[in-house]
């Protein structure tokens, strides 16, 4: 069992549980067929079941095994990638999706790609250069 | 026979000027770079060029769109391969083969296998299309809800094959697929589902999804793993961008299996590419003589469905032709175009404005021949290309990640999901969750579920209309032949693993 594997199992059951609350509020069933909320709510309960069953499946193998690792280190840089993106995406909001992008990426080249600050800088330019003459320039998608 | 070979010659004279062939070419080079790029599929490529066309002849308009439509379907497949970021839905198998290949080192020789199966399966479509575009099209009609229901059940049904080793787990991502699928308004009953923000109104965008999935979520996992890839220096030594001998035999029997599944399927609206390719590799690889290679860049695996794949786009144009209606997103577009041109799509198209009709079919044909051409020669270029980026490339994927999440609705909130997504994927590479049946489950289970429902209203609260009509009939049976023919073969294959290994012992 990792720690991963259980934040996606109760990432899982938790976006079930909601979708199953959500399904309570709809008609189970209309008058020739199945109504809006016969799919969501038996889908949601086999999710949250299938995640039960896996996770103490997960969890009594790991204890025979044992194999309980909490190997949080070796996701440091995917996650700190993951938080340099969501600050990025957030700070899209203020109208430019490219420069809060631009620092993400120099910020993921240099601190976890270990390339000098030169170099990502350079590399960031080139690439949203490109990206802004296709999408932009050539497409007229409006990405700035 | 003759009167049709005449009309598809009267087509060839018209689309032979230099200005179509040069519209011709420019359409399928712009097809693939789009097709090529995360976020944008067939439908933004018809719909970008559009404005192009205002000022056209019909036949070069006609051309343009075409060649572009079919140069998407090129494209989608060079990111997939490459960078594991398919564009579009159909792509995903493409990716779960060729990436590895690339990984191998043999990211030349799937471009070229999957150009070659697409070349292959395009003129397929486009024979089918010439000659029996009629008679296909008037059965297409007489399926109702309970086949469509059906054949996305049987689409579903490959999430077996999908599984890997843990059914299990595959069943999980398939439930909460299904249950993401959900999201937003019902198709039969208008209700809102789920609908948390204004922008979930129409569902959570599949192609955000599939950006974050595969796309960012392979860079969390390299980033994780301290993945590095090692594809050498450039080259351009034609025996790694060229197909051996051995690999095309391989690659033959599999890409015309594709062709003939990818225009049997591309003809029924709302199919679509995406069940084809899912339902041509779950074919693949039951019938595969070496099934362990599939997901570690098997040849099979990857050129039936890129066969597929372009033979329905062809498939899904007889529909559109001959009774006016579209399949897909794209063909949308096209019949959107073709009234534009002043045309009238529907059984009398062939009849009063034939000699367009031919002419485009023409340059369906020219543009597959150009964009075999195009795309075998550019091989090198991109295979090279991220040779060179090959130590930035998670810099590069993410900025296209983000940035094609960002074009499909010009706004942050495809952003937000491509990265969920992609935190998602992540996680579910790292503890061996196959993605297949989840996005297999997010595209087929909302179409599964509108016409189960519609199926069963139309046989008044009685599911026996499943068992009643011949066609459906026989989709229950393909359906259970799949299901309990992969859950014996791996029994058996088991059972002979075990002994193997006592053998061994």
């Amino acid at each position: 069992m990792k720690w991963s594997e259980l934040i996606l199992l109760a990432g899982i059951a938790c976006f079930a549980g909601v979708i199953l609350t959500d399904s309570l509020s709809l008609p189970y069933r209309s008058a020739q067929a199945f109504g809006p909320g016969f799919i969501p709510l038996n889908f949601a309960i086999g999710t949250i079941t299938l995640c039960a069953v896996l996770f103490v499946r997960s969890v009594v193998l790991g204890l025979r095994d044992g194999d309980m690792a909490l190997d949080l280190p070796r996701a440091v840089p995917a996650l700190v990638a993951i938080a340099f993106l969501v600050l990025a995406t957030a700070a899209a909001t203020f109208g430019s999706v490219l420069a809060p992008l631009g620092v993400a990426l120099t910020l993921i080249s240099s601190l976890l790609l270990g390339h000098s600050l030169v170099r990502s800088i350079l590399m960031t330019v080139v690439t949203l250069a490109v990206i802004y003459a296709i999408f932009s320039l050539w497409l007229s998608i409006p990405v700035i | 026979m003759i009167e049709i070979l005449s009309s598809l010659g009267g087509g060839f004279a018209q689309v032979l000027t230099p200005y179509n062939l040069l519209i011709i070419f420019a359409a399928g080079i712009i097809g693939t770079v789009v097709g090529a790029l995360p976020g944008l599929g067939p439908s933004a490529g018809i719909a970008l060029m559009l404005p192009l066309t205002f000022g056209m002849p019909h036949v070069s308009g006609l051309c343009l769109l075409t060649g572009v439509y079919m140069g998407t379907m090129y494209g989608g497949r060079i990111t997939s391969i490459l960078i594991n970021t398919p564009g579009d839905a159909p792509a995903i198998i493409t990716a779960l083969e060729g990436y590895p290949m690339m990984q191998q080192g043999r990211g030349g020789l799937a471009l070229g296998i999957s150009a070659i199966s697409s070349f292959v399966g395009g003129l397929f479509g486009l024979t089918v299309l010439v000659f029996f575009a009629p008679v296909l099209a008037n059965y297409a009609i007489y399926l109702g809800a309970p086949e469509y229901f059906l054949l996305m059940a049987l689409g579903l049904s490959t999430i077996v094959l999908l599984a890997g080793g843990n059914i299990l787990k595959a069943l999980l991502v398939a439930f909460f697929g299904i249950l993401v699928g959900t999201i937003g308004a019902d198709y039969v009953s208008g209700r809102m589902r789920s609908v948390w923000t204004i922008e979930l109104i129409e569902g959570i965008d599949f192609v955000a999804i599939i950006i974050g999935l595969y796309g960012l979520g392979e860079v969390f996992y390299n980033l994780d793993q301290r993945l590095r890839l090692n594809l050498g220096k450039p080259s351009f030594r034609m025996s790694d961008f060229v197909p051996s001998r051995s690999a095309l035999r391989e690659a033959t029997p599999a890409t015309l299996r594709g062709s003939v599944l990818g225009t049997v399927i591309g003809i029924i609206p709302g199919a679509g590419a995406t069940v084809a390719t899912f339902l041509d590799y779950a074919l693949e690889k039951r019938i595969a003589r070496k099934p362990e290679e599939f997901g570690k860049g098997s040849i099979p695996g990857l050129a039936g469905p890129e066969a597929t794949n372009n033979a329905s786009v062809p498939g899904a144009l007889i529909p559109l032709i001959t009774l006016g209606i579209p399949g897909s997103g794209g063909t949308a577009i096209m019949l959107g175009a073709l009234i534009m041109f002043g045309l009238q799509p529907g059984p009398l198209m062939m009849t009063n404005s034939g000699d367009i009709m031919w002419a485009m079919i023409a340059g369906l044909i020219l543009a597959n021949f150009f964009l075999l051409a195009s795309n075998v020669l550019l091989i090198p270029v991109f295979v090279n290309l991220l040779r060179v980026v090959q130590g930035n490339l998670a810099s590069v994927v993410i900025a296209l990640c983000v940035v094609g999440a960002f074009s499909l609705s010009y706004s942050e909130f495809n952003i937000w999901i491509a990265l969920i997504f992609g935190v998602i994927g992540y996680l579910m590479r790292k503890n061996d969750y196959p993605t297949g049946p989840f996005i297999l489950a997010v595209v087929l289970g909302p179409l599964a579920e509108s016409y189960f429902r519609r199926a069963v209203m139309m046989g008044q609260g009685d599911a026996g209309i499943f068992l009643d009509r011949p066609i459906s009939m026989s989709l229950i049976l393909a359906m259970a032949v799949i299901i309990v023919g992969t859950v014996l073969a791996k029994r058996v294959m088991a059972h002979r693993r075990a002994q193997a290994d006592k053998a061994g012992h």
